[in-house]
């Protein structure tokens, strides 16, 4: 049971990992980026290729970093910059812009799965349970970078501009703001991350590229349960879900999983709209 | 002396329409330049249009000479144009200081010259300096004003626009804000003031235009005998003309 | 031919009066010639390729109504596709095998599964009935799990479908072909039906915005939430269909990549768009149907379609359609929906400015908070029927707030409205617009994609209710309520000066013309109280004057007219009541004349001080002292 709940927790970071993606674009830009996950993967499948071109890990994780940023800097340029006002346009072009990356990286990469071996995956006992050791790198990343980023919102210039941003762009941009930097680096932020990430969470779910999807919006309940723009709210969500579907499919049965995360999801719609933390509803469209 | 900020046949609008013909005045340092007109008359584009936020579709806007029609907002601000937003516009979830912060935003300077501007903003604003770390969203209407005053003055800019300060305000505290306008101006920054309040206007202001349906009606110096009433006849000509129309109309649809 | 004949050939949207037989005919003709195309000698696997692109034009058709015209976007299609595959399935293996009763239970299957999906995420709607509707999708092989495999064969599929049979006689390849052609010709006519007339003006004014429709007496939960049940259909009974094709369906058909490519299909052709969704479909069965590898190029292409889609193919393929339309043609006047105006001159009919049913306004002891700021302070006056009352005040004095609770947008704190006997400040707004208060905007708000005199129609569309079956059949029911509601537009038009733009996209006319429109279209309601929210501004005194001698023939008329405004010279020359508002209080009431001479008023409204000599505000400087020379 305890090694269920680890394997939760380690799903959960993952979740936890793109809701704490989608804020940083949502929180500086105002764009919820449905294909923050695809990014993920593309991190993912650049250390396959790393891997087998025998680069050292430490160059693997920066190359992931520095093409993640590109991939998320052209989409911003190409897809998010034109968006016009309200109607979904960004929920599509976001969308489009995911369909794009699994064909892209389906035809780099080929479309079945492939593992991700940066290091030895040798189980660890811990508190009674096994857990791989890239599980608890994973949740140490989703604390680290919740507790992170949250920091970085509150106490630094930049977080403040941000914040600021998200509330009201004229304004921003009259307190002498250039707003479309801070959108693009918004951006290329979100996909660094995402590529810095990619390694690690393609170590748990092997490189694939239509597991985006299933990701992409997992991570948005995690992101909406805790609190749309709260980092700390994508900590609680993510966590939270990744262990209650864990904890389903062992005591109630395969499958029941996913069904108990649908369940969560659609009583926090009912019940907590404004999610567990947060305080802030995602504009309606 | 030389105006900080000249406006030439400005015209301007959102998108494809237009909101303002043919406006055009000069600035100097530490006067107070009123703009008055009814809802609508097109007082708002025309700030908007000074700092960027609406684009120049006609004529020119100089700060110290040089053009500034091209720039985007955050550069004309950087310049030294400040804009009060009519409405307290200030962000109501951060606090009074994290406000303050945002306006020094683009300030360059050390350390010590950066503490300098939080207390000048302290002693000119003391109700924001009893409340440094409350929201900005539960302070009175007043406070806020003064609030969206001191953010936008934070970089020392030599222009401020300010929009509507008035709306909204009791009377009392609109007597605080002309005060506060009238020490800024005796201390060397230009102010355009856009007021509903022809009131408001005259008790600072030293050159008055009048704009209606986005056309000046009048445009002169506030001191001279004959000012207000031509002030009051062109704020309310228009209205004067229109119910003689309407009982003209009147007439006919009997 | 009689004029309503004319007129019901118009009703259809038609633009020019044709025989009423005629579009109804060369439908059937076509679908007919393409129904028999396998005896022809189409080719089987072109038989099966326009099988599976109708059953996409019917899985698309569901995605225009959910996502174009109910303006949600509903990513759930491959579920209830699946409820009627699998629905029709279980129905003609266990219990009976006929291909009717198959895409009847489908398309109901389908039904329930979108409304029970997708009621929880309807009212927050966007982002978030997208991802619900998304995880039902990845739901689908779980679901298919835990359901017994007898009854759905579990991850392996479901075999054994037999034969298609039609009343009892077994269904050749080439006549199932037929009866596919048929199906969903007739979907699509249903579909058209719905969308092209009063239910779909709905809709579009519902997607204006969260004020519109319940300011009409619309309400847009209902709308919304009929269009995305309907639009559930059409993809249950492409599932009983697709049971029948192959005989066999599995939970590798019902895919998120199937989710995908049905919305690109949609945005292709446009996502409002009729006809055109039969190219789009086609285009993107055409690509998906290739090998893997181009699959993939394929998943590029639609990637980027949906990116090019969702910045500037706003139109798709249709709204393409239109602009070439327009390059080729530039100076074409739009044509007239004729035969219903020519009722309209025929009749000589007037707007019917005799009498309206005016009823007494009371606004009583209203308090209005919001948060800590008190907005309205035990506010209370009347506006009488025959009268025009005007409510004015400065920026900030709560007369807007007032108008949005006398509408029902904003709850009172306390105290009550009343119309005439009855309260209704605790009724919803669409109730309230039903009980007869129609009102205009600051920033008039026109739908676009509707004529003028449409957007006029549409403010009598709640007064009227005609079932949905009725429109979808034009049954005459239908069509004699929308003709008269089309003339009366027209009439109401005529008399307000505007005939000339009747016909005309409304949307891109001047702001005074749109704003006449509007209160064209609250006159449409036939109302007992009419509310002008800051009317004359942007006007020019040309149209000043005839906005009030239209006011001022309502109001004769037995109407209750209340007027917000800032112009204090319209109000003081056309108003009978006057209601001044000061920081959220009354200041004073009375006739014009009583309150142009009240001291306050001059001195906070007008701005003007006593005695011209100017006295600062609050420092008691006298101003000549202040300023610099």
């Amino acid at each position: 049971m305890i090694t269920s709940i680890w394997a939760g927790l380690t799903t959960g970071s993952i979740y936890t990992l793109i809701a704490i993606g989608y804020n940083i674009t949502l929180t500086t830009a105002g764009v919820l980026n449905f294909a923050f996950a695809n990014i993920v993967m593309v991190g993912a499948f650049v250390a396959v290729t790393g891997i087998a071109m025998g680069l050292p890990i430490w160059l693997i994780f920066i190359v992931a970093a520095v093409v993640g940023a590109l991939v998320a800097t052209a989409e911003e340029r190409v897809a998010v910059r034109f968006l016009p006002k309200g109607q979904h346009a960004e929920l599509i072009t976001t969308i489009g812009a995911s369909t794009v990356l699994i064909g892209a990286t389906a035809l780099i990469w080929g479309s079945t799965a492939q593992r991700v071996e940066l290091f030895p995956q040798n189980p660890i006992s811990l508190f009674g349970g096994q857990v791989a050791p890239n599980g608890l790198i994973l949740l140490a990343a989703a604390l680290i970078f919740g507790l992170g980023l949250h920091l970085f919102n509150t106490r630094t210039k930049y977080g403040l501009a941000s914040l600021a941003h998200a509330a009201d762009r004229e304004a921003t941009m009259l307190r002498g703001i250039n707003v479309r930097w801070l959108s693009i680096i918004a951006f290329a932020a979100s996909g660094a991350f995402a590529g810095l990430i990619g390694p690690l969470v393609g170590m748990s779910t092997t490189a694939t590229p239509f597991i985006a999807i299933t990701l992409a919006i997992k991570g948005f309940i995690a992101l909406y349960c805790g609190g749309v723009g709260s980092q700390a709210g994508a900590v609680i969500g993510g966590l939270g879900i990744g262990v209650i579907e864990a904890l389903a499919n062992l005591l109630i049965g395969p499958n029941y999983g996913d069904f108990a995360v649908f369940a969560v999801f659609l009583a926090i719609l009912l019940i907590r709209p404004q999610g567990l933390i947060g305080t802030r509803m995602l504009r309606s469209v | 002396m030389e105006p900080i900020l000249e406006v030439t046949n400005l015209a301007t609008g959102y998108g494809d329409l237009r909101a303002v013909w043919d406006v055009s005045f000069t600035l100097e340092a530490g006067s107070v330049f009123a703009l008055l007109g009814r809802n609508g008359a097109g007082k708002t584009t025309t700030l908007r249009a000074i700092s960027g936020l609406n684009p120049v579709q006609g004529g020119d806007v100089l700060l110290r000479g040089q053009s500034v029609k091209s720039l985007q907002p955050y550069e004309r601000v950087r310049r030294g144009i400040g804009f009060v937003q009519e409405g307290k516009k200030i962000f109501p979830d951060l606090s009074v200081e994290k406000n303050l912060r945002l306006g020094l935003f683009t300030f360059r300077g050390s350390r010590s010259e950066v503490n300098e501007r939080y207390e000048w903003a302290y002693e000119t604003f003391p109700a924001l300096a009893t409340r440094k770390t409350r929201q900005a969203g539960l302070l009175s209407g007043g406070q806020q004003q003064m609030l969206a005053i001191a953010q936008a003055l934070m970089p020392q800019p030599d222009v401020l626009l300010v929009d509507e300060p008035s709306a909204g305000l009791a009377p009392a505290i609109v007597g605080d804000v002309v005060d506060i306008l009238r020490r800024l101006r005796d201390s060397g920054l230009g102010i355009v003031l856009v007021e509903q309040s022809v009131d408001f206007a005259l008790a600072i202001a030293a050159k008055v235009t009048v704009l209606d349906m986005g056309r000046v009606t009048f445009a002169g110096a506030t001191d001279t005998p004959g000012a207000p009433d031509a002030i009051r006849t062109a704020y309310m000509g228009e209205i004067l003309e229109l119910a003689e129309a309407e009982r003209r109309g009147a007439a006919l649809a009997e | 031919m009689s004029s309503t004949t004319q007129l019901a050939s118009a009703v259809r949207g038609t633009s020019r009066p044709r025989p009423r037989f005629l579009t109804p005919l060369i439908w059937i003709v076509v679908v007919a010639i393409i129904a028999i195309t396998p005896w022809l000698g189409l080719s089987p696997q072109f038989q099966r390729q326009i099988i599976l692109t109708a059953i996409m034009v019917l899985l698309v058709s569901g995605v225009n109504l959910t996502f174009g015209w109910s303006g949600e976007l509903n990513m759930g299609i491959p579920a209830m596709y699946a409820a009627g595959a699998y629905v029709g399935g279980y129905l003609y293996i266990h219990v009976i095998n006929d291909v009717v009763v198959g895409i009847v239970a489908g398309g109901i299957a389908a039904l329930l599964v979108g409304v029970i999906t997708g009621v929880p995420g309807l009212r927050l709607g966007g982002w978030v009935l997208a991802i619900v509707s998304f995880f039902v999708v990845i739901l689908i092989p779980s679901i298919l799990h835990v359901i017994p495999e007898e009854i759905v064969g579990g991850s392996l599929g479901l075999i054994g479908i037999p034969v298609p049979t039609l009343f009892g006689i077994a269904l050749t390849p080439q006549a199932f072909f037929a009866f596919v052609i048929v199906v969903t010709a007739l979907w699509f006519a249903v579909y058209r039906n719905m969308v092209k007339s009063r239910v779909g003006d709905s809709l579009l004014t519902m997607q204006e915005g969260k004020v519109l429709a319940p300011s009409l007496g619309l309400s847009s939960y209902r709308l919304k939430l009929l269009a995305y049940a309907v639009g559930a259909i059409p993809a249950g009974i492409a599932g009983a269909l697709y049971a029948s094709l192959d005989r066999f369906i599995g939970p590798d058909s019902f895919t998120i990549e199937l989710a995908i490519n049905v919305l690109a299909a949609s945005i292709i052709a446009g996502r409002r768009s009729i006809y055109p969704i039969i190219v789009g479909a086609a285009f993107v069965q055409f690509i998906s149907v290739r090998s893997t590898d181009f699959a993939e190029y394929g998943q590029v292409v639609f990637g980027a379609l949906l990116i090019v889609g969702g910045i500037a193919f706003a139109g798709g393929l249709a709204g393409l359609g239109q602009r070439v339309w327009r390059w080729i043609r530039p100076n074409r006047r739009p044509r007239p929906i004729a035969a219903s105006r020519r009722v309209a001159e025929e009749a000589d009919s007037t707007f019917d400015f005799s009498s309206m049913p005016g009823k007494l306004l009371s606004v009583e002891n209203v308090h209005k908070r919001f948060g800590g700021a008190i907005a309205l302070e035990d506010v209370s006056f009347q506006a009488q029927p025959g009268e025009i009352t005007a409510l004015i005040g400065p920026n900030g004095s709560g007369k807007t707030t007032m108008l949005n609770i006398v509408n029902g947008f904003y709850r009172v704190t306390s105290g009550s409205v009343s119309l005439g006997s009855e309260v209704i400040s605790t009724l919803p707004s669409s109730a309230v617009a039903r009980r007869g208060i129609a009102r205009t905007f600051q920033t008039p708000i026109v739908p676009e994609g509707l004529r003028t005199v449409e957007v006029v129609a549409s403010g009598h569309i709640a007064s009227e209710r005609v079932p949905l079956i009725a429109t979808i059949l034009r049954l005459p029911w239908y069509s004699r309520v929308r003709i008269r509601e089309l003339a009366a537009a027209y009439a109401i038009l005529r008399q307000l000066g505007l005939q000339e733009f009747a016909d005309q996209p409304a949307d891109s006319l001047s702001l005074g013309t749109r704003r006449m429109i509007e209160l064209a279209r609250a006159l449409a309601s036939n109302p007992s109280v009419i509310l002008l929210d800051e009317v004359a501004s942007g006007l020019d005194t040309h149209e000043v004057v005839e906005l009030a001698k239209v006011l001022r023939t309502v109001s004769r008329a037995g109407a209750t007219v209340v007027l917000v405004e800032h112009n204090f010279a319209l109000v003081r020359s056309l108003a009978d009541r006057i209601v001044v508002l000061a920081d959220g209080q009354v200041l004073t009431s009375g006739p014009p004349g009583d309150v142009e001479r009240h001291p306050e008023v001059l001195k906070r409204f007008l701005g003007e001080m006593a005695g011209l000599s100017g006295t600062s505000l609050g420092s008691g400087v006298a101003a000549d002292e202040s300023k610099e020379s």
